[in-house]
Parts: C-alpha cells; structure tokens; sequence
C-alpha cells in the first residue's frame, strides 16, 4: 500500500472539499480520477505531496504519517501541473535538465537524458528555445519530461492532456503507461470524461466530497488509440 | 518603470550603509584618539588639598598609603609662605617676619578616583580644604562613544532593511522558480547561495566606501583641528570588514529562510 487515507476531511474555511474520505492507493497502479472542476482533484493530489495537511484524518505514506513534506519525499513524486510552471526565462534544456541538476548528476549524464527526452517527445530542434517562447502543446510536453526525467516511483498528473490535441494527448498517455508498466504508480486527474479503458487501470470519481471507485460496467468502451496501449490491449486479447 | 524605483531605493539605502558606515569608523577613530592621546594627559582627577600643618607627617602617610594617588606635589608651610611672599611683593614686609607655624601645608594631588579619595581624605586627615583642580573630559569621551555607538546600530538597522528589501526583491522576481524548486525537492542551498554571495560581493565593495570616506573625513579633521592625531589601525577596517560581512551573511539568511518559507508549492 503506497497511500491510506484514513477518515479524511477538507475544508477550506467554510468550503468542504473532503468529508469522510477513505481511500487506498496501490503501488505500482495506474488509476484516473475523474469529478466535476472544483470537486478537489487538485486538492487531492497535494495531499499526496504533503503540501496540503488533511483538517482531520490521517495519511499513511508507506506505512508511516505523512506530516509534512520534506525535499525527498517530493523528489519521488512526478507531478506534472495543471498550469504550466517553467522557468520563463530559461531555455527547454535547462528546464527539462533542472530535477537532474537538483540532484546533483554529471554533466554528460543530464544531456544525455534530455536529448532522449527531446528526442521522445520530437522537440530536439527547440533545445535552445525559451520556455516562454514556446506553444501550449510544447509547453505541456516539456511539462512532462521535466517531471519524468527523474524516473519518478509516483506520478500525479493533474489534467495532464487538458489543452492537447487528441494525437498529442496519445504521445503523453503512451509515455505514461511505459512509466507505468516499469513499476510507477500513475494517477491522472481530469475533468473529462475517460475516452479509453483497460483492465488494469482504475477509475475513480470524486463527487459529494467523496470518493468512489467506478465498477467495470460504469466504465465506457476502449477508444483510446495511443500505440503502446493498443498494443497492450491486443496483449491482453491473446 | 518599477526598476527605476527599485535602483534608486536600492541604491538610497546602500549609499545609507556607506554614510553610517563611514561615521561610524569616523567616531570610532576619534575616540580611540580621545583615549590615547588628548585624554592621556588630563585622564585623571587633580586635588588640590591645604591641610593643618600639624598633621604634615600624617598627611604625607596617607597620601602614600592611598592606592588611588597616581602622583603628587607637596608644599611645605615654609614653601607656602615664599609662594605667598613671592605672588604679593608688597605684602612680604608682613609675611617674612611670621613663622611657618602661621601657614598651612599644600598638596596637588593627581588621582584615579576623585570622590573615593576626597570621602578619605575627610575621615582622616585634618585639613582646611580641598577642591578638584581638574576633571577629564568625560562628557566628550561620553558623546563620542555614544556617537560611535549610535552610528553603529544605525548601521547594523539601515543594512537590515537594505538586505530586507534585497531578498523582497529576489523573492518578488523569482517565486515561480523558487516554488518550482520547491516543488522539485531542491534544498534551499541550490538557491541561497548565490543570492547570499551576491549581497555578501556587494556589501564587501560598499564597506570598503564606507572606510574610504572615512579615511577622508579623517583627513579633513586633521587639517581643521591640528593636534597628534594616531592614524587609523588598520585591525579596525579588517575589524569592520569582518563585522559587514559576518552581519549581511546573519541577516540575510534569516530573511532568507523566513522568504523562503512563505513561497507556496503547487
């Protein structure tokens, strides 16, 4: 078991955002969160991160209390934001390089990730770019890698593929599943209803101030096109 | 144009810490020059005290057994009397034919501690009178120290908010990178060490104007009031160097953390 919410309540002021919530999140599991804006997706994943403290209840973090968050619980965690938070300034070497340089790697070790990292998401050609010269789905993919470079064990991806298009969205979904399939624990938040399914994936959806994990036939068909999960799925057919 | 604002509050505040900076190393070097040599002749009390002369030899016993006497000049009465004799011409037909008995002994008495000495002085010797001849001058050694004192908790209060709003200025420019790192799990080092060297760079070059205009406020007085001015100890600078930079790596680090702190993650 990687998270134990025990008895969780939120609220911010007078607004309630969790009330009574109970919830277990498995390690090495690849779930997706759906709920309405404003259901506390967001808040959610900052509990998980210890930057939010629950008001009552408890967290259990690998069997201990999670109290606050400390720079090595965060750099385990991939989180990947809902709204872009790049260093302006620098350009997309430097911003997918910075996890690696925070945590102390050679200089040969950093280009050699980041180049496989631009490589990956087709973006080599605007290493040198400024982040803030960049487009919505390059920002998002740059997003990304930064958060991934450091081959997280936890990965919260908060509306991930919210501005892409649906071939961009595949490309990020599909770097997801390989993280996942190499032992990660992902879990994605969005506010749209899920267009693609498989067994191993678990859904839940936040309404009510609750959590509740959706049953299988709750679930919509398989659509989603990305090619390591058609792949997997063709997998699971055989 | 929020950067023009910036420079010239900056720089106002920076040319503050070279002004305060610079009066005090100022008061410091006078009074350290008001200790060693205008005050070295006249740091001590003088006492003049006429005593009976009967008690001359008691007299003389106590003055050698107080141990707040540094030095003194005794008078005898027969001393006293070609004094006296030798200041009125015209009254030595009077005076020449009275014997000493007629006139007192004298003592000008040089002491660490006036009042300890005088409350003595009147439990065990008979005498006529005493008064204090002089007194050092402690009112200007009081102004100077409480000058140099002034001018340096003006220093260490005007560096404070100096590097106060050097780090608002910092956190104000880089709090989404700051959160971002945060958010990366980045020690607070990655961060405060290159802001801290760049304060500790810029506070190293304004403590050196700081003595520069020192050293020429120095140079000036000298002219104006010329007396055998010590020149200034060069331990003092390294002493304010030290201090500055010591004092901006304290401060700013404790703004700093207290900054870094409030940055929000997520």
């Amino acid at each position: 078991m990687l998270f134990q919410f025990k008895n969780v309540h939120k609220s911010f002021g007078a607004q309630k955002i969790f009330r009574a919530l109970n919830f277990n999140l498995e390690r090495g599991s690849f779930s997706v969160l759906t709920g309405a804006s404003g259901s506390g997706k967001t808040t959610l994943f900052k509990m998980l991160c210890a930057i939010e403290a629950p008001s009552t209840g408890e967290i259990i973090f690998l069997g201990k209390k999670l109290v606050q968050h400390t720079p090595g619980h965060l750099r385990n965690i991939g989180f990947i934001f809902q709204n872009p938070r790049g260093m302006l300034e620098k350009n997309i070497f430097d911003n997918i390089a910075l996890p690696l340089r925070i945590d102390g790697c050679g200089e040969n070790l950093v280009r050699t990730r980041v180049f496989e990292w631009l490589d990956k998401l087709a973006l080599r050609h605007r290493a040198q770019s400024l982040y803030r010269e960049l487009s919505g789905g390059e920002i998002q993919k740059v997003e990304f890698a930064r958060a991934l470079i450091r081959k997280p064990r936890l990965i919260l991806a908060d509306e991930p593929t919210a501005h892409l298009d649906p071939v961009q969205s595949d490309l990020l979904l599909d770097i997801l599943w390989e993280h996942y399939k190499d032992g990660a624990t992902v879990f994605i938040s969005t506010h749209h209803a899920p267009a693609f399914h498989h067994p191993s994936i678990l859904r839940y959806h936040m309404d009510d101030y609750r959590l509740r994990e959706l049953a299988p036939e709750e679930v919509s068909m398989p659509q989603f096109t990305g090619a390591l999960f058609k792949s997997a799925m063709k997998e699971k057919v055989t | 144009m929020s950067w023009v604002h910036w420079i010239v509050k900056g720089a106002g505040l920076q040319v503050a810490v070279v002004l305060i900076g610079g009066f005090f190393l100022f008061s410091w070097w006078v009074l350290g020059n008001l200790d060693h040599e205008v005050a070295k002749e006249f740091s001590e009390d003088r006492i003049s005290v006429i005593a009976n002369p009967e008690t001359e030899f008691d007299f003389r016993r106590f003055l050698e057994s107080r141990p707040e006497v540094s030095r003194y000049e005794f008078q005898t009465a027969e001393a006293n009397k070609m004094t006296l004799a030798g200041l009125y011409p015209e009254l030595s037909s009077v005076l020449k034919p009275l014997g000493a008995e007629f006139f007192p002994v004298s003592a000008l008495i040089q002491v660490k501690d006036a009042s300890t000495f005088l409350q003595a002085l009147q439990a065990e010797v008979q005498f006529y009178q005493s008064y204090l001849v002089h007194s050092p001058p402690r009112e200007i050694q009081q102004f100077v120290t409480g000058s140099a004192i002034v001018f340096l908790l003006l220093w260490i209060l005007i560096l404070g908010l100096y590097l106060f709003f050097q780090v608002e200025h910092l956190a104000h420019r880089g709090e989404r990178e700051w959160s971002l790192l945060k958010m990366l799990g980045a020690p607070s080092v990655r961060i405060f060490w290159p802001a801290c060297f760049q304060q500790m760079a810029r506070m190293f070059v304004t403590t050196a104007f700081a003595i520069l205009l020192a050293y020429w406020g120095a140079r000036q007085f000298e002219q104006v009031f010329q007396w055998g001015w010590r020149p200034e100890a060069t331990a003092i600078w390294f002493q304010f160097f030290m201090l500055s930079l010591l004092m901006t790596g304290a401060l700013f680090s404790s703004f700093f953390l207290w900054r870094y702190r409030q940055v929000k993650l997520g």
